[in-house]
């Protein structure tokens, strides 16, 4: 019977089942429900692991949006005056636990602008850190470094053209190979909607201007946008799929009229803003 | 022609391109070179064996695939030849699987999982047990677990 057939060959049968009835073999009995659950989620049951006591020693940050995962491994920068370190979780070993490194300025000392709660963003093995609070004056910056994980060296990253307003608890998230999409956050003067692409190939930054915005009189770099935009918001959530940009989640202005909530979607290609109300 | 020998001693004379769909059997072709002798094939019964050469015969001059693709998997591509093939009682149908794993014909190999599956497919998890013959082993505990358990997501 069925049961007693090789693992691969049950293997085959189940490839060609859907989620649905592969979900209900796997309630048919313990031998089929391991079989589908190895096969649908790589592993029969996880095994959780009380890590608690590894991680005693914690980074002093505030803010999740500094940390990136590359390769498996968790990194934040602390950027503090004296003694800027990366603080790194490497959830490829079986003990995880926080790794200290320090960060190598490479910039004249003087330009070197300590801030706390960035936010960071990886592409490949640099890690790119815009605005945040500086924790000389208090305010929101717009300054972006870009800490290469190989050699630990920070450097600022000057871009060309313009550039974002300083601002702080804002979304940025890269979403391929070399962009990364800032949105949102508290800004000094005021808080803009706008959403900004920067291109890492390129070093410079694409402002997509909140809708309802005209063609007229535009920089180059600043594309209107149609429909109805997220609005103002900080700690968005931003992620990519099927070729469009979601914004969901955050919170808004307490001025905001808007009860319902909603998730944002804009296509790239037709450069319009959609909105799918959640229940 | 090659001989091959069934689990009974059941002697079948088939044409070496017939005989090559199974990788097994091609593979010991090109090692052993001609040669008289039977091959036996001590897994597989005649009747069994019998199956899987009409299959071959019909099937062998289909072009041969190696390359597994990602592509998503259906079972609703069966042509009306191998679904009459297909028409066996269980038993013959998981001997069928076993000898194409075994001898690794995997068109065969394909073609019977894929039945199994249609036999699956849309079946509460009781009509399962019930198609095949399967006892329900789940403590009342477990039962209780898997049957709170959150709808599992299609995969993308």
């Amino acid at each position: 019977g069925l049961l007693t057939m090789p693992i691969e060959t049950i293997d085959i049968i189940i490839d060609y089942l859907n989620a649905r009835d592969l979900q209900n073999l796997s309630k048919s009995c313990r031998q089929l429900r391991r079989a589908a659950r190895i096969f649908h989620f790589g592993v029969n049951s996880p095994i959780w692991k009380d890590i608690t006591n590894d991680l005693i020693i914690a980074p002093p940050i505030s803010n999740y949006r500094d940390g990136v995962l590359i390769e498996g491994k968790f990194y934040i920068a602390v950027l503090t005056e004296n003694a800027p370190m990366c603080w790194i979780l490497d959830f490829t070993q079986s003990t995880v636990s926080w790794m200290q490194v320090p960060i190598l300025i490479s910039m004249n000392r003087k330009e070197y602008h300590p801030i706390r709660s960035t936010a960071g963003a990886a592409i490949k093995n640099e890690i790119y850190m815009f605005g945040g609070e500086s924790i000389l004056t208090g305010q929101p910056t717009n300054i972006m470094y870009k800490l290469d994980i190989r050699t630990m060296n920070l450097c600022k990253v000057i871009v060309n053209g313009n550039y974002p307003t300083p601002r702080l608890m804002h979304s940025f998230d890269p979403v391929d190979s070399g962009h990364i999409i800032l949105f949102g956050g508290h800004t000094s003067i005021h808080d803009d909607d706008d959403m900004w692409v920067y291109d890492s190939c390129k070093n410079t930054w694409r402002k997509y201007l909140a809708p309802p915005s005209s063609r007229l009189c535009l920089p180059k770099d600043w594309i209107p946008t149609s429909g109805i935009g997220p609005g103002r918001r900080c700690g968005a959530a931003i992620f990519i799929m099927r070729r469009k940009i979601i914004i969901l989640g955050g919170s808004r202005k307490y001025n905001d009229t808007e009860k319902n909530e909603y998730m944002n979607i804009f296509c790239p290609v037709k450069k319009n803003w959609e909105r799918v109300q959640i229940d | 022609k090659v001989k091959l020998t069934s689990s009974e001693g059941t002697e079948f004379i088939i044409d070496r391109k017939v005989a090559e769909k199974s990788v097994l059997l091609k593979n010991m072709l090109e090692d052993v070179g001609e040669s008289d002798m039977a091959i036996p094939l001590p897994n597989v019964t005649g009747p069994i064996l019998n199956k899987v050469i009409d299959y071959c015969t019909h099937h062998q001059d289909d072009p041969f695939v190696s390359q597994e693709d990602d592509s998503k998997k259906v079972s609703d591509d069966i042509d009306d030849w191998d679904a009459e093939f297909c028409k066996v009682d269980q038993g013959t149908l998981f001997e069928l699987i076993l000898s194409a794993n075994y001898l690794d014909i995997k068109p065969l190999l394909d073609l019977t999982c894929k039945t199994v599956a249609n036999m699956i497919k849309g079946k509460t998890p009781d009509e399962i047990r019930k198609t095949f013959n399967i006892i329900n082993d789940f403590t009342p505990e477990e039962e209780e677990h898997v049957r709170k358990e959150n709808e599992w997501c299609e995969e993308r």
